[in-house]
């Protein structure tokens, strides 16, 4: 079974959001929900100010959070080490998005319908599309995977249910990477399985020091940071997206 | 009515229990019930290859699509530019791709122009009728009248630069608000078309000077393959010295940030190039034998020639030859020319241009660039000591099999010259590295692609001032020799055309992909201007703003979803060529460009024939012999792009695009790179160190009556001034400048929502300590006020203010973007765009007609 | 009559609680493998849901039940 992690090198990232978007269409998720949010973060003062910028998806903790506090199971660690939310069986608690230290569950207050961004009930789209929600709604979000076959996919499935980065389990299953992987344009975001000595993430851990984020709370996260210090009470964010509406 | 706890309580319990029977038994928790597992349609996928539409470099993209509709744009692994990855644009577009919002239709306008338009549907055959009928007029009234404004270019310039030429239209481009005093600067000095970028693969010490790196473009390419390749070179262990009045452009890549005061970037090159002098680190061999440095210059400013022979006008320059000791012709063999000294040629005080150079630039310190640039002295002087010794000069590489100068220092410059000394300031830059023979050097200062000496290297020194009438720009006039081509010239000649010479006004507009209103600097001006246009037509796939108040007629134009090309596909290192395939139909009832032109030029009755349409295209596709487009019978799009493959030997013509997307035909070699690999180097020109024509063309524009402020800054080397906008009164106590963001840069996106989301609203970036000092909170809203030191004239604007430490304290900055596109639910409520507060008369215009991005400003609470 | 039975509901769900915390849904020891993050028991939080539920009906109960003797 393969140990699945993310290591994002700070060094490369510029902040330009490319992820973000990435992973919204990918995923389909519905609007300010930002299962990929990237942080622009400025620190210091005139002149001596240093600017820099930080990726942060789901951690996917060993230790989740999440998951011990969800009342039916909906939220569960799969043996590959992805947190896995059945969008089938989450009751809307929102318990997970409490217990969370990252902020990065999202709740579907809108039916999702409603909440793509526009009003695409448009008759001439609907000849060119078909009619879906969004227009570039991806197929491959409506099947079950796992060996437990439950449906972790995709984002603005039903109302009333939470979201949240799923390291793209869809791709993942096929051999692919991550949407926000694959997609960097600085190549500063590597996924890759740590028990094979020899995959990237496996081969950057080893070469280059790293941290994690809160790793003080236990949580102990997949997503490793390097060429980098993490953010201090000192470190302001600038340039902030509204996420959650 | 008598309530116990008890019956309280039970009841209750008896309305909650009621509630959650109800909930359940109605079916809404849907979650508890299990979806049925339904049976997945056999999904046909296919992969294609095409090229992006939404920004400025055309990355190469594999549109997704599943049972024929498109879901997904992602990076095609084989392009250079890109290598399969996109920006947040290029991913975002898919919404643009389906967005309902566009022009589903032809739109006839029904009301009166300047207010926004009420628009009636036609069909696109009564829309080209009506299009064609005026532009059939006005050719054959006067071909003057007919203006044709473009914003980019989305492939090879070919079709739109055929129909202006079958047209007879005048052309305007956007590349006064871009780079274009950068680009006369370039061409002017070296030949070359293009601004500043560095041979990234080489360099070792890098001035990002005003470059955004985070956010935006720089020379010739843009995000993403500038980023992709400067972190290369820092792995590399490059150094990057960033000049900018704002840190957040280059953010953690900056290894020092020079904080220079906005508009004297002048300043700070000359005193660089002062030192570099007076360190004297600098390449004689270069500037002896590859530019007119050691012309000998009389006392009047121009050159000393020998007699002409045969059918020249002028003789050639003269140097003093050291071996010899006397002055001969520049190009004599064996010839050792003097770069300093003082000589007497008959009768005549002479000094070769270098001399010259050298005692203009002794007043240019570091101490006085320091009370200028706001950048300490022995910053500037320790950063010119970085470059000599980094220049490494005298030393030699071999790439190819070739042996070249190997420089590894240069300059990453290009929006920034669009500022009121630009030309000169550019000029100054590009001086710098001439003096440390950077030039074409491996590592060292690029300006083009491949090294090709573009036509205004002759043009732009042989400009001949004409008297009036001039044409609506003022090309060849005594105001703009050299000439950018402006539409806020355009705006003002159309307000008071007597006082330009100008003995027309233009009566027919057809914007091309272009919205003038928000994107182009002084929005007011251009807002009265554009009211006297009797008919335009606008060709874009929203109604944008300018549309929305002018247009007489709208065409909607297909986005990714058409036929384009052929496109550069090279990284500077690659050379390949690319297509823009259509992933699926053009959405609603949009068209590609070209078959709307054709349209058009056949209705006007210039499509066939030898001076057609058709004919156009084939000379500026180069289509000869068999492969030329017969010129009695109008082909569809992808002919044209089949008979070019076809021609450039590709034999499954444009099926191999279709398939592949992308030709790679492999690495540039250094022969066709760099300038100092031709044989001779440079082809024997010399560069121009010293701006002989300039001289000229100032006093000419003298003789001629042209007021001060259009020949002050035609010196023949850069020479600083006091700036306009700094005559404001005190009370305009900060500098605006704009900048780009990622999210939107060059491109028509800030409608789109998915980018949207991401910076829904305009603002003003400013120093914290500058706010408090204006009781002004983080996320107040406030007035931004700008003055124009020459007319008094203020205007201004209600921003949000957002805290950034790394900005100076006497600067505001603000995006662009905003305020583009009309009746679009997201950009409701976006802001004003930065132009309105930016001027584009006399004063803000650089000498060459290019606008500038500087005004003073003041800032107070709303 | 009335305190037992509420009595009873407070030990009950106490008891609960820390019974399905401890033992069904915090995970102890060495973690063999990621699935260790899961609850022993897929519903785990709701028992201990249920506890806390229990314990506040105690009250409802103590509301509801006639008093002794009435």
């Amino acid at each position: 079974m393969a140990r699945y992690a993310m290591v994002i090198d700070l060094e490369r990232c510029t902040g330009c959001r490319a992820c973000v978007e990435a992973c919204k269409v990918e995923n389909n998720t519905p609007t300010a929900n930002l299962w990929m949010y990237v942080f622009r973060f400025e620190e210091g003062e005139y002149p001596n100010t240093h600017v820099w910028f930080m990726p942060r998806p789901c951690m996917h903790c060993d230790n989740a959070p999440c998951v011990k506090v969800c009342p039916v199971g909906a939220r569960y660690k799969r043996l590959d080490g992805l947190t896995a939310t059945d969008w089938e069986r989450c009751i809307g608690c929102r318990y997970c998005e409490v217990a969370c230290p990252y902020g990065v569950n999202y709740f579907n207050w809108k039916d999702p319908a409603e909440n793509y961004y526009l009003d695409w009930n448009d008759e001439d789209l609907a000849a060119v599309t078909g009619g879906t929600t969004p227009p570039y709604r991806n197929p491959d979000l409506d099947q079950p995977y796992g060996s437990e076959q439950r449906r972790v996919a995709g984002g603005g499935r039903a109302k009333g249910v939470i979201e949240k980065c799923t390291f793209c389990v869809h791709r993942v299953e096929q051999g692919l990477l991550p949407a926000c992987v694959a997609n960097c344009p600085l190549f500063a975001l590597h996924f890759g399985d740590l028990d094979d000595p020899n995959s990237t993430v496996s081969r950057l851990l080893r070469r280059k020091p790293s941290f994690r984020l809160l790793e003080e709370q236990g949580t102990q996260p997949r997503v490793y940071y390097i060429g980098g210090k993490p953010p201090t009470t000192e470190t302001r964010q600038i340039e902030e997206v509204k996420a959650r509406v | 009515m008598n309530i116990t706890r008890r019956t309280f309580l039970k009841g209750s319990a008896a309305a909650g229990g009621t509630l959650i029977a109800g909930r359940l038994l109605s079916g809404e928790l849907e979650t508890l019930v299990a979806a049925p597992p339904g049976a997945s349609p056999a999904l046909a996928e296919e992969w294609v290859p095409t090229t992006c539409w939404i920004g400025k470099q055309d990355c190469g993209i594999l549109a997704r699509r599943i049972n024929g509709r498109v879901i997904s744009l992602e990076g095609h692994p084989d392009h250079p530019r890109n290598r399969g990855t996109l920006c947040p644009k290029g991913i975002a577009q898919i919404m643009a791709l389906y967005d309902p919002n566009r022009v589903k239709a032809p739109m006839i306008r029904t009301n009166e122009k300047g207010v926004p338009g009420k628009w009636r549907q036609v069909t696109w055959d009564e829309a080209l009728n009506l299009v064609a009928e005026k532009i059939k007029a006005v050719r054959q009234k006067d071909p003057r009248l007919f203006v044709w404004q473009k914003g980019r270019s989305k492939a090879k310039a070919f079709y739109d630069k055929a129909f202006v030429k079958a047209a007879g239209a005048t052309k305007l481009g956007h590349g006064t608000y871009c780079s274009d005093a950068g680009y006369r600067a370039a061409e002017y000095t070296i030949g070359l078309h293009g601004v500043l970028h560095p041979d990234f693969r080489y360099t070792r010490y890098l001035l990002c000077w005003g470059w955004n790196v985070t956010n935006a473009g720089g020379n010739k390419f843009c995000w993403l393959t500038w980023p992709q390749q400067l972190i290369q070179a820092r792995e590399r262990g490059m150094k990057m010295v960033v000049i900018d009045p704002r840190l957040r452009s280059a953010g953690h890549f900056a290894d020092e940030w020079l904080p220079i005061r906005p508009g004297t970037d002048l300043a700070l090159a000359l005193a660089l190039c002062s030192t570099l002098v007076e360190q004297g680190t600098i390449d004689r061999a270069y500037l002896q034998n590859h530019t007119n440095a050691p012309f000998l210059v009389k006392e009047d400013g121009f050159f000393l020639r020998a007699a002409p022979e045969g059918e020249e006008e002028e003789g050639k320059p003269l140097v003093w030859d050291e071996a010899s000791g006397q002055a001969v012709p520049f190009d004599t063999e064996g010839v050792q020319p003097a770069l300093e000294g003082e000589f007497t040629v008959q009768n005549s005080k002479v000094k070769p241009a270098f001399q010259v150079f050298k005692e203009h630039l002794a007043s240019y310190t570091p101490e006085w660039a320091a009370e200028v640039c706001d950048i300490p002295a022995d910053i500037i002087r320790r950063i010119a000591r970085e470059l000599g010794e980094n220049a490494r000069i005298g030393s030699t590489i071999v790439v190819d099999g070739i042996t070249l100068p190997y420089r590894p220092v240069a300059i990453m410059a290009y929006h920034m010259t669009q500022q009121e000394l630009g030309f000169q300031a550019a000029r100054a830059m590009i001086m710098l590295m001439m003096l440390l023979g950077a030039i074409e050097a491996v590592g060292g200062q690029r300006i083009d692609l491949t090294w090709k000496i573009h036509k205004n290297w002759e043009k732009l020194d042989r400009v001949e001032i004409k008297d009036p009438p001039y044409n609506i720009y003022l090309k060849d006039s005594k105001f703009f020799p050299i000439n950018s081509g402006s539409p806020s010239v355009m705006a003002k000649v159309m307000l008071e055309p007597e006082k330009y010479g100008v003995d027309y006004t233009p009566e027919v507009l057809m914007l091309h992909m272009v919205n003038p209103m928000p994107s182009f600097t002084d929005e007011p001006l251009h807002m009265e201007a554009y009211k006297q246009f009797k008919f335009v037509v606008a060709i874009d796939p929203w109604l944008s703003k300018t549309a929305d108040l002018f247009a007489d007629v709208v065409l909607p134009a297909a986005t990714i979803e058409k036929y384009e090309g052929p496109i550069k596909a090279s990284d500077q290192y690659t050379d390949a060529v690319a297509f823009r395939i259509p992933p699926m139909n053009p959405l609603f009832q949009s068209r590609g460009e070209i078959e709307i032109y054709m349209d058009i030029a056949e209705r006007a009755g210039f499509l066939y024939g030898e001076k057609g349409y058709l004919a156009h295209l084939n000379k500026e596709l180069k289509l000869k012999d068999e492969f030329a487009l017969p010129l009695d019978r109008k082909p569809s799009v992808r002919e044209i792009f089949d008979r070019w493959a076809r021609a450039q030997g590709i034999e499954e013509g444009v099926a191999f695009f279709e398939k592949n997307g992308v030709k790679v035909k492999g690495p540039v070699p250094a022969k066709k790179y760099y300038g100092y690999a031709q044989e001779p180097p440079f082809n024997g020109i010399r560069h121009r160190l010293y701006g002989e024509s300039l001289l000229r063309y100032r006093q000419i524009m003298q003789e001629k009556g042209a007021d001060e402020i259009y020949w002050r800054d035609y010196t023949p080397l850069p020479t600083w001034r006091p700036l306009t906008m700094d005559q404001s009164p005190p009370e305009y106590d900060l500098y605006l400048i704009s900048f780009k963001k990622i999210e939107f840069k060059q491109s028509r996106a800030s409608q789109i929502p998915l980018l949207a989301e991401l910076a829904p609203q305009q603002y003003l970036e400013i120093n914290p300590k500058t706010a408090r000092e204006r009781g002004i909170a983080d996320g107040d809203e406030v007035w931004v006020e700008s003055h124009n030191a020459l007319t008094g004239e203020t205007r201004r604007v209600k921003v949000v203010a957002r805290y950034r430490e790394s900005i100076r304290p006497d600067t505001v900055g603000m995006p662009h973007h905003y305020g583009e596109v009309a009746r679009h639910p997201w950009a409701k409520g976006q802001g004003p765009t930065a132009n309105v507060l930016f001027f584009g008369t006399e004063g803000y215009l650089t000498n060459t007609a290019d606008a500038t991005f500087h005004v003073k400003v003041r800032v107070y609470k709303a | 009559m009335r305190t037992t039975l509420t009595l009873l509901l407070i030990v009950v769900g106490f008891g609960l609680q820390v019974v399905s915390y401890f033992f069904l849904a915090a995970p102890w020891g060495i973690p063999s493998s990621p699935a260790y993050s899961n609850p022993r028991v897929p519903f785990a939080p709701t028992i201990f849901i249920l506890g806390v539920v229990l314990v506040f009906l105690a009250a409802v109960v103590y509301e509801l039940l006639p008093e002794r003797g009435q």
